[in-house]
């Protein structure tokens, strides 16, 4: 019996009560993809159970706590079922699918930036709803969002997911879709651009000299992304 | 390090505000969308613009209609119904009721918060209420079929007007009909359906089904009888006879036969026996029976009166509504109260979505256990998946142990003298430890 027809089976539950042995087996990204190709019931389900954490984790790294966080999720999982089919190599799955959740993103981060410019908002009047230890811990992650929020949209993705969701450049180029030079070039004026808006609109957001910040940057790059 | 590391590390540091109901409601979400086959997003990203485009598609749809409507002779339509084209609409009510003219065979309207889907073909139109209130009014004319879908249940009616609320969420129906006679079925009803004239309702709530005979029987309301109205009113008028007795006395009770169960129920499945729901009819007024809160028999360890209650209120509704933790419980509650297989019902409900949480594996220990003295093949691999989903977890000591256990009684003496060894080496005085050794001497 292969994996699908068990798989579909378990899924109809069979007549006799008969436990099937395969309800504990977590699927590899390859069987994963087999469920998919099968049309499988279950996929979607199976499929969120896997990645949701690190869709859940990518999102919120990239806007911050926000009341459309889980539409997010939803979009990015349904965007990613409906193309599943062209995922050919079943290890780059997760990166295919953060890449859709990066995506996700980003189209929603344009269309808030073309609904505030029709309305004439500011970047900074961005309501922003944290959770965190305190008020002050609160505050000030409230301040790097909205310090994000002023940057250009590709410095922001390339920033938020090196400095807070803490990727390897590599990930970034991949989940992004650009190449290792361009991510790095960007990352650069992100964090110049980063730092002169953060001392200028929120000059106690940060006290002391960053000088040395983007040579702590690079350093903290890996052989691979240096090369 | 400066202080935009400082600030970017507590940045990083911040928890993802994700607990577990979150996700539990996400994936609910995504696996509804999915197996709906809606690959977009309902949410709304612009309610002006929305609005804008939702005022133009009404004005074009209503200019299409009124077109249709006067343009059009309906004799001629009705005549050539079958060979007419399938129009398919999607229609949602987001914040004020509206109204749809079908074809000059009736009218619908949104309350709203509803969204249907409507499709018609000639004289046949079947609306699928997703979500909340539509109200029907059906111009009679020979041939008009005329359905409303919401979930599992289907209303049919000929020359009626009649109103459905559908709560998917809450497993929830009512079926109210103000005019004529509608017939009812699917869901808990099973194989039979229900017939329900003006005045009269019908209530779903979980598995429970309540008909509600406020009014006379047999007032059908305003049926053409030149258009076949009156020949589907008789042999409705009969059909009910068949369904329901001719006595109608007050708060009769029916078990539907087991085959009339949902095919789908997994327990029965399993258990081989029926839960099929009870449908309370009286002449006078509606028994939803209250749910009984299964929890508070729970938690007050009295097991055979939560099982009672988690019957009464429909096991399935109950599975479908349950979180993690509350599937964890159900399994516990009717294990000790001796359902064997509702308790493995919930723990293969709580595998199928609660897979990665401590819950879960907890689930996976348990049916195990209940299949460690009859299926021990199988019970080591729930072991197995215990052991992989929560190494460290409560129960991981005995599930290596009886993992070795049922691996020896099934024949696998290899893979369990493997994991005698793994035992002996994490646990070297545990209680297992003296098979380990056993199975590992020469």
């Amino acid at each position: 019996m292969n994996l699908v027809t068990v798989a579909k089976k378990q899924e109809g539950q069979v007549s006799d009560g008969h436990i099937l042995e395969v309800l504990s087996w977590r699927e590899t990204e390859a069987e994963l993809l087999d469920l998919a190709r099968a049309g499988a019931p279950s996929f979607a389900a199976r499929f969120y159970d896997r990645y949701a954490l690190d869709v859940n984790r990518v999102i919120f790294k990239l806007l911050g706590s926000d009341a459309e966080h889980d539409d997010l999720v939803h979009d990015a999982f349904l965007q990613a079922i409906k193309a599943i089919h062209q995922v050919r190599e079943p290890d780059r799955l997760k990166s295919w699918l953060i890449s859709i959740a990066v995506n996700t993103v980003y189209a929603e981060l344009r269309r808030r930036r073309r609904s505030r410019f029709w309305s004439r908002e500011s970047a900074w009047d961005v309501p922003a709803v944290e959770r965190g230890a305190d008020h002050e811990a609160r505050q000030r992650l409230r301040q790097v969002y909205q310090v994000l929020e002023a940057l250009p949209l590709d410095e922001r993705q390339v920033f938020a997911l090196r400095h807070l969701d803490e990727r390897q450049l590599t990930d970034v180029a991949s989940a992004m879709g650009r190449s290792l030079s361009t991510i790095k070039r960007l990352l650069s004026k992100a964090e110049q651009r980063f730092k002169s808006l953060a001392e200028h609109r929120f000059p106690g957001l940060m006290v002391e000299s960053v000088g040395e910040t983007s040579k702590s940057w690079v350093a903290a790059e890996s052989p691979e992304e240096r090369s | 390090m400066n202080a935009l590391e400082k600030l970017l590390a507590e940045a990083r540091e911040a928890p993802v505000p994700v607990d577990k109901e979150r996700l539990v409601r996400q994936r609910s979400r995504l696996v509804e969308a999915s197996a709906r086959g809606s690959h977009r997003s309902l949410r709304d990203r612009s309610p002006w613009l929305w609005g804008v485009v939702g005022a133009t598609v009404a004005a074009l749809a209503g200019l299409v209609w009124f077109t249709r409507i006067h343009g059009t002779d309906p004799q001629a339509n009705q005549d050539s119904t079958d060979g007419a084209a399938a129009q398919e609409v999607w229609w949602s009510a987001v914040a004020v009721p509206t109204q749809h003219i079908v074809d000059g065979r009736g009218e619908l309207s949104l309350v709203s918060g509803a969204s249907a889907h409507l499709s018609q073909q000639g004289a046949r139109v079947n609306v699928s209420l997703e979500r909340g209130e539509v109200s029907s009014r059906v111009v009679p004319h020979r041939g008009t079929a005329w359905a409303v879908q919401a979930g599992a249940y289907s209303v049919q009616a000929v020359g009626t007007q009649f109103r459905v609320r559908h709560e998917p969420t809450r497993g929830r129906l009512d079926v109210t009909v103000e005019e004529g006679t509608v017939r009812v079925a699917g869901g808990a009803l099973g194989s039979s359906d229900v017939l329900l004239h003006a005045g009269q309702a019908l209530h779903v709530d979980g598995s429970m089904v309540a008909i509600d005979r406020r009014a006379p029987t047999g007032v059908v309301g305003k049926v053409d009888s030149t258009n076949g109205g009156d020949e589907l009113g008789s042999k409705a008028d009969a059909e009910e006879d068949s369904i329901e007795g001719p006595d109608r006395s007050p708060a009769m009770i029916r078990q539907p036969k087991p085959s009339e169960a949902t095919a789908s129920n997994q327990s029965t499945a399993l258990s081989g026996e029926s839960t099929s729901p009870t449908v309370v009819t009286t002449p006078s007024q509606a028994i939803v029976a209250p749910p009984t809160d299964w929890k508070t028999h729970h938690s007050q360890g009295d097991h055979k009166a939560a099982l009672e209650a988690v019957v009464k209120q429909g096991f399935d509704e109950a599975l479908r509504q349950a979180s993690c933790s509350d599937l964890s419980k159900l399994a516990d509650t009717t294990r000790l109260a001796g359902d064997e297989a509702r308790s493995t019902a919930a723990l293969n409900n709580s595998r199928s979505r609660c897979t990665g949480t401590v819950d879960g594996a907890r689930s996976a220990f348990l049916l195990g256990r209940q299949l460690d003295a009859s299926r021990p093949a199988e019970a080591a691999v729930w072991y197995r998946a215990y052991l992989n989903e929560a190494p460290g977890g409560a129960f991981a000591e005995q599930a290596l142990g009886r993992q070795m256990a049922v691996q020896e009684r099934s024949g696998q003496r290899a893979k369990a003298q493997a994991g005698a060894r793994v035992y002996l080496r994490k646990y070297p005085k545990g209680l297992y430890a003296e098979l380990a050794q056993r199975l590992l001497e020469p």
